[in-house]
């Protein structure tokens, strides 16, 4: 076996829990040294990763998965050299370019030309390179009649298309990328996750951290878990997504932690019955949906909400959004509640993620990634004795009836 | 579109990354590589100075202008000129704030860098002593904007071209290394410990009287504590340019030496605790 191109060797991360238990005062630190025993002498630890050992070989797409919290950002901050590692050892080889996120350093007063040269210049391009790569960047990017115009006047997703381009253009061996995905329109995510399967298929070691479990389904060759600070390695993407998913099973209410103060957001989604009251365990009989709770702290012309429905391993099976049913969402300012309901009698008895999301046609507000996993208990309706079980994932309606066959008038015999 | 040819093999740079061994410093050669990047922060910070305001350029005239004119017009009043021998006032004054203001720019702007900068430190990894670095970029050029208008200045003043006036660049080049030394050690601990950043303003202040700004320190300051006084580089630098450009009486060999030895003392061990700090740099910034 070839020698791997990360390899992490008992890799730790503690950091100092509460604000309190550490100084952020020199008088504070002084005072510490003199008084051992005073409350911001020594803090209190928290181990965001611990012992974490891993090999990754050239041309590997490793996916690195886990819930929010669990380390995965703290583990892709370590290998980018951002964070220094509390225990343990990483040996990297090849030339790293990390994008833990879009547009690193842009400055509004500059024109986009300069902060071509600023950003790229920030993740590790030398200026040849980037005049090298300059009319390539700025064709990708579309925004070549503004090339000249301060950053602050450009639309969201001008400057977010820009940014991107400047990041698509880099070429290192080793490519570090953070959920860079969860900006953008879906237009966008689509051309980021292109760029990523374009890299992946030249040979480059990429490591991944996302929640998109499609994404990581469809580019990763290998996936990481990694749970309150421990790393587990599957050989098998479909199996680390599997054990994923599974550990949200007892959650029948997701509510939003913390509230991103002035963007329209989802509050609470929940999943409850036909008539609205709330549910544990759905049956393959029933109909039953989702009771989404959302905020909207701005006009947002044409808003809509979306919902997409994947099985155990993280394949989506279908999604919906409120256009399809022709419903047109409020859009003024104010705190909204829309209730979805799925066909009655259209899941197997499996178990099932949902993700849903807010947005309009220009901008992406909120996405709640398989922010609810059920499992779906069989109902007695169900003609699901069959031998050999059944297959799929959903109840389809197909209509099935016995016609007439025509009379043979010769059988052909050997 | 992007190119995708096939890499070829990985190339043959090793990183280790070893928790036992925080970085001591960023070897020179690694440093050399982003020399770009350095420019560039630099640029961006000379841009964003000077694009929106319309003065910009002209401030960097205007304030050493009206200072000297208020000093002269003040010690006009008190009678006596803090200067020794002939040495005009106003010259001796111009030489002084503008070699300060390089120093004072200089160390804060290094200062709060970091801070300002802590987005980009938790975002990407380049090598962190970059941004104080490229940071003493808008004194640097302050001081250059307003060179052309002091020599003239200067000239009008009386002072004449003369052998000492070779020495200039290694004062100035010496009062730059204080700022560095200082301006590191002050970046690093700024971005740990919160409070630093609203001394240095006042450091500042002090500095401006405590530092033969304003005035020549052989003329103030007792004979005997002149040695003492002189422990201070800046001191030594201020009078250093003062000496060369205007012909006032020199800091002195044993003190131009101590002062050497300081600031070079000062670099290594700012450098040394800046790169100390610099492994927990963007856990708590």
């Amino acid at each position: 076996m070839t020698q791997p191109v990360i390899r992490i060797e008992h890799v730790g991360k503690a950091f100092h829990r509460a604000e309190k238990a550490v100084a952020t005062r020199i008088v504070d630190e002084v005072a510490g040294w003199l008084q051992p025993t005073r409350k911001f002498a020594v803090g209190d630890q928290f181990w965001a990763l611990r012992d974490v050992s891993l090999d990754i070989h050239q041309g590997e797409v490793v996916g690195l998965i886990g819930h929010n919290g669990a380390g995965k950002s703290t583990l892709l901050k370590l290998l980018c050299r951002i964070l220094h590692p509390t225990t343990g050892r990483i040996e990297l080889h090849g030339r790293v370019g990390s994008l833990l996120e879009v547009g690193t350093g842009f400055h509004p007063e500059l024109t986009g030309r300069e902060n071509i040269y600023l950003n790229g210049a920030i993740l590790g391009m030398t200026r040849r390179e980037i005049a090298a790569k300059f009319d390539e960047i700025v064709a990708f990017s579309e925004v070549e009649p503004f090339l000249d115009m301060p950053v602050k006047r450009y639309s969201s997703g001008m400057a977010v298309r820009l940014a991107f381009s400047v990041a698509a253009h880099l070429e290192p061996e080793i490519l570090l990328v953070d959920e860079v995905l969860a900006v953008g329109d879906a237009e966008f995510q689509k051309k980021c996750l292109g760029r990523i399967g374009e890299v992946a298929r030249s040979g480059r070691t990429i490591v991944f951290v996302s929640h998109n479990v499609a994404a990581v389904q469809r580019l990763c060759t290998r996936a990481v878990l990694i749970d309150h600070g421990r790393a587990t390695a599957f050989d098998s993407v479909a199996e680390a997504l599997r054990q994923y998913l599974s550990r949200d099973i007892d959650g029948s209410v997701w509510v939003r932690s913390e509230a991103p103060l002035d963007q329209p957001h989802l509050e609470r989604i929940a999943l409850v019955q036909a008539d609205g009251k709330p549910l544990d365990v759905p049956d393959s009989a029933s109909q039953f949906g989702l009771l989404i709770d959302y905020s909207l702290t701005r006009p947002a012309p044409g808003v809509l909400l979306a919902a997409a429905v994947c099985n155990a391993y993280g394949t989506p099976l279908f999604s919906t959004a409120t256009p399809d049913a022709g419903v047109a969402l409020p859009e003024s300012p104010g705190r909204y509640r829309v209730q979805l309901l799925f066909p009655k009698a259209y899941f197997m008895p499996k178990r099932f993620s949902v993700t849903v999301a807010l947005y309009s046609l220009a901008e992406s507000f909120d996405r709640a990634e398989n922010c609810l996993t059920f499992d779906v208990a069989e109902a007695a309706s169900l003609a699901t004795s069959l031998p050999g079980g059944r297959w799929g994932e959903l109840q389809v309606p197909c209509g099935w009836s016995v016609v007439d066959r025509p009379a043979a008038t010769t059988e052909a015999s050997a | 579109m992007p190119s995708s040819e096939p890499v070829v093999a990985a190339s043959d740079a090793v990183l280790v990354i070893d928790a036992a061994r925080p970085s001591a410093g960023v070897p020179v050669r690694e440093l050399l590589r982003h020399g770009d990047l350095l420019l560039i922060l630099a640029q961006r910070d000379l841009k964003v100075r000077y694009r929106q305001a319309v003065i910009g350029i002209g401030w960097a005239v205007l304030r050493p202008a009206a200072t000297v004119a208020i000093v002269v017009a003040f010690f006009g009043l008190l009678g006596k000129a803090p200067v020794t021998g002939e040495t005009p006032l106003a010259a001796s004054a111009l030489v002084g704030y503008l070699s300060w203001q390089l120093f004072a720019a200089a160390t804060a702007d290094m200062s709060e860098s970091l801070v300002r900068n802590r987005h980009v430190l938790t975002k990407v990894y380049f090598p962190r002593v970059l941004i104080p670095l490229s940071a003493t970029a808008v004194g640097l050029v302050d001081y250059l904007v307003a060179l052309l208008p002091a020599a003239a200045f200067l000239a009008w003043q009386g002072a004449r071209p003369g052998w000492p006036m070779l020495f200039a660049p290694l004062w100035l080049a010496g009062l730059l290394a204080a700022a560095v030394a200082g301006g590191l050690l002050l970046s690093a601990l700024n971005a740990r410990y919160r409070d630093v950043g609203h001394v240095v303003p006042f450091l500042m202040q002090l500095g401006f009287f405590a530092c033969p700004v304003i005035y020549e320190s052989a003329a103030i300051i007792p004979e005997r504590y002149l040695p003492i006084y002189r422990l201070n580089p800046v001191a030594v630098g201020l009078d250093g340019l003062r000496w060369s450009l205007v012909g006032a009486s020199p800091p002195g060999w044993t003190s131009t030496l101590v002062a050497a030895a300081l600031v070079g003392g000062g670099l290594v061990f700012s450098w040394r605790v800046f790169h100390w700090l610099d492994s927990t740099l963007a856990d708590r910034i």
